[in-house]
């Protein structure tokens, strides 16, 4: 209008809309809006969406590697930071875990242990930071530290 | 409801374990047809997951919310497959 251009463009699709939007607003279009892929993240730090039990698998041996906590406190901390971590690279879309939120489902012991549930797992963290995962379905050891 | 789904359990000899909290919270597990389902007894809604390979369920979120007790009641029957 007036000779200038107009301020408006059209897209074929509500996607090929996105992607415009994001680059405007000087955001990288994400890999997982491009057919075919399976990332979140785009550019050179592409992430690959893992599923549960990989990125469970992950926690395990990122925990294992880990620092020794000094008490239950920094156990649960440093079980929460290290899952927190992987599902905020690896997790797909509504599919994040979110370890142990608040002490509704945490039991301090007399002993100074603690026992916090998830779902599927029991956490047992003993007054001097060591801790063991249990699958709570078999009974299983997950991991011990 | 929990109480219902207690004896409901124990009448069909389902297994099941329970762990009750400080703040007031059960969670029951419950072992049928080589599933494993859990249910969250919290304050204002009743949590239900099942944990399996797919969903193993490293938090406290469950799957389904049911605020409503015949909702869960429904869920229950269903799944412990009480006609």
């Amino acid at each position: 209008m007036n000779g200038d251009r107009s301020m408006y463009q059209m897209y074929d699709s509500e996607e090929e809309a996105g992607k415009a939007a994001l680059s405007y607003i000087g955001l990288a279009v994400p890999v997982a809006l491009k057919a075919g892929t399976n990332a979140v993240n785009a550019g050179s730090n592409v992430s690959k969406v893992l599923t549960r039990g990989e990125r469970l698998a992950m926690l395990k041996e990122r925990l294992l590697n880990a620092p020794m906590p000094k008490n239950p406190k920094e156990a649960l901390k440093l079980i929460n930071n290290t899952l927190d971590k992987i599902e905020k690279t690896h997790a797909g879309p509504n599919d994040r875990m979110f370890g142990i939120l608040d002490n509704k489902y945490v039991t301090i012991n007399a002993n100074g242990s603690m026992t916090a549930l998830t779902k599927g797992h029991r956490i047992e963290i003993q007054a001097n930071g060591s801790f063991s995962i249990f699958e709570r379905s078999t009974g299983n050891l997950f991991l011990s530290k | 409801m929990y109480n219902y789904t207690i004896e409901l359990l124990k009448k069909l000899a389902i297994k099941y374990d329970v762990y009750s909290f400080a703040s007031e919270i059960r969670i029951v597990d419950v072992w049928y047809n080589d599933k494993f389902y859990v249910f969250q007894f919290e304050n204002n809604f009743i949590g239900f997951s099942e944990v399996n390979k797919d969903n193993v369920g490293f938090d406290t979120i469950p799957d389904e919310k049911f605020y409503d007790a015949e909702m869960f009641k429904q869920k229950l029957l269903t799944i412990l497959e009480v006609e």
